[in-house]
């Protein structure tokens, strides 16, 4: 289910599309000013490299020039469709390049010196600076970062999100969960104590 | 979950993120949460000290990545959308083989990583120099042209893929030869025709400087333009828009412009 808002969106890109493709160089445009920034985006918080992002951003819209008639609105929104080409491309550049872009946040010596140092309420600040979240995303697993950066940096559904990962709404929400679990033991925001982890791991003890 | 049933720990921790990222069950469209689970989580999170902290934390993660994702303002740059326009007029083109530029060869979109910047600096010139042809010989009285509508030639077939187009010696030193050309001797009533200007020279001295290989960059610029290159443009036209290809030459300089237009 979508909101009325993001229904008339989907269909303005939808016309877009549909002039686009008939040869409307102005529809063209506009859909790209309308929707690049945030294939920008969603490729440079999964690669981290702006190389990337900008590539990744050219090569999605030129696939939608040269095969945007492989479009069927049946399936999910244009964005989602968009989201979908980007994401097939910044998996294979990734594998592609792998050594190079990996960046995890486990790895800064500096956030592990201050670890013992300080109390993690006393860091927290730092801790939630822009920096240290963009870290903690880029350190997550492939599958549960896309599922971050299209939910929660993007805000794209659910259902526009599992169009575009090629995968079920239970797994998009199911990931998402994780991947929110593994941010917040990375950032060091929160960890499960001993006690809950006993409770998950027996819900029958469970005092609530 | 019905209402009136306690949540257990396990129960919240499956809900707890969907309950801080969607903390307004009207506005929560996509989510699966009905108030009385809502409503449940929120008494569980107050009566439960760990799953209370647990509320917490996903609450400075989501504000955490809410501050990444506002940070992120970032878009490609202007090069991207050239190289795109450039693909997505070649692919029109493509589309209609009779409307060809003659001697004309395909330039790639992506060559190097310096060609685009050297293209966009070159576009960017050309469409400086163009505003300049504006505003700069405004007022002034250039000697009058009139579009040349002469017969077309025949191009060669493999002529007929053109991204950024490469003019002859021929057409840079001689500027009135009109380019209206096509592919084939016969064309569909259906089909638009090409019609352009000859090349007006942009640069000082008037003449066509002899080079080697430059570019056609398709803008479009205000009928003023034409008007301060010399044809006849009636004053209330003069704010219309008009097709005009602006021959940039490999220094960046625009060297002539032409004016274009399709009939049918």
């Amino acid at each position: 289910m979508q909101s009325v808002g993001a229904i008339t969106e989907a269909a303005q890109d939808n016309n877009l599309l549909r002039l686009t493709l008939a040869g409307d160089e102005e529809a063209f445009t506009t859909l790209y000013r309308r929707r690049q920034s945030a294939i920008y985006r969603f490729a440079l918080q999964m690669s981290g490299s702006v190389v990337v992002a900008e590539e990744v951003t050219q090569d999605v819209f030129m696939t939608l020039i040269h095969d945007g008639t492989r479009y069927d609105d049946s399936r999910g929104t244009v964005l989602s469709f968009l989201f979908g080409i980007a994401r097939n491309l910044v998996l294979r550049t990734l594998e592609r390049d792998r050594s190079n872009r990996y960046v995890s946040i486990d790895n800064s010596p500096a956030e592990n010196a201050e670890t013992d140092a300080m109390g993690p309420l006393d860091d927290l600040t730092r801790r939630e600076s822009v920096d240290a979240v963009r870290r903690a995303v880029l350190s997550l697993p492939e599958a549960y970062r896309e599922v971050v950066v299209l939910c929660d940096l993007e805000e794209v559904s659910y259902a526009d999100a599992a169009v575009a990962l090629d995968c079920a709404i239970g797994t998009v929400r199911s990931r998402l969960h994780r991947g929110r679990a593994m941010l917040l033991e990375k950032m060091k925001i929160w960890k499960a104590p001993a006690a809950v982890q006993a409770q998950f791991a027996k819900p029958e003890a469970c005092l609530l | 979950m019905k209402a009136g049933e306690i949540m257990t720990c396990r129960e919240f921790d499956t809900v707890v993120a969907e309950l801080v990222r969607n903390p307004i069950a009207a506005t929560s469209v996509e989510s699966d949460l009905d108030a009385s689970v809502r409503s449940s989580g929120a008494e569980h999170a107050a009566e439960c000290a760990p799953c209370g902290a647990r509320w917490i934390a996903e609450e400075r993660l989501s504000a955490s990545l809410r501050a990444l994702a506002s940070s992120s303002e970032h878009k490609a740059s202007g090069a991207v959308e050239v190289r795109l326009l450039e693909a997505f007029r070649a692919r029109q083109l493509q589309a209609k083989p009779s409307l060809v530029v003659a001697e004309a060869k395909v330039v790639p979109i992506r060559q190097t990583k310096r060609t685009p910047w050297i293209l966009a600096g070159a576009i960017a010139a050309a469409m400086v120099l163009v505003a300049l042809l504006v505003s700069v010989r405004s007022g002034s009285k250039g000697p009058e042209r009139t579009i040349a509508t002469q017969a077309p030639r025949v191009a060669p077939a493999e002529t007929s893929r053109v991204a950024v187009v490469t003019p002859s010696q021929e057409a840079a030193a001689a500027p009135r030869v009109v380019a209206v050309r096509r592919l084939t001797p016969k064309r569909t009533v259906s089909e638009p025709r090409m019609v352009a200007t000859e090349f007006v020279p942009m640069e000082r001295g008037g003449f066509f400087e002899p080079m080697d290989r430059g570019q056609l960059v398709r803008v479009q610029v205000p009928r003023m333009a034409m008007r301060n290159a010399g044809f006849p443009v009636r004053e209330d036209r003069l704010n219309e828009p008009v097709l005009a290809d602006v021959l940039v030459g490999e220094d960046g300089t625009a060297r002539g412009i032409r004016f274009v237009k399709y009939t049918q």
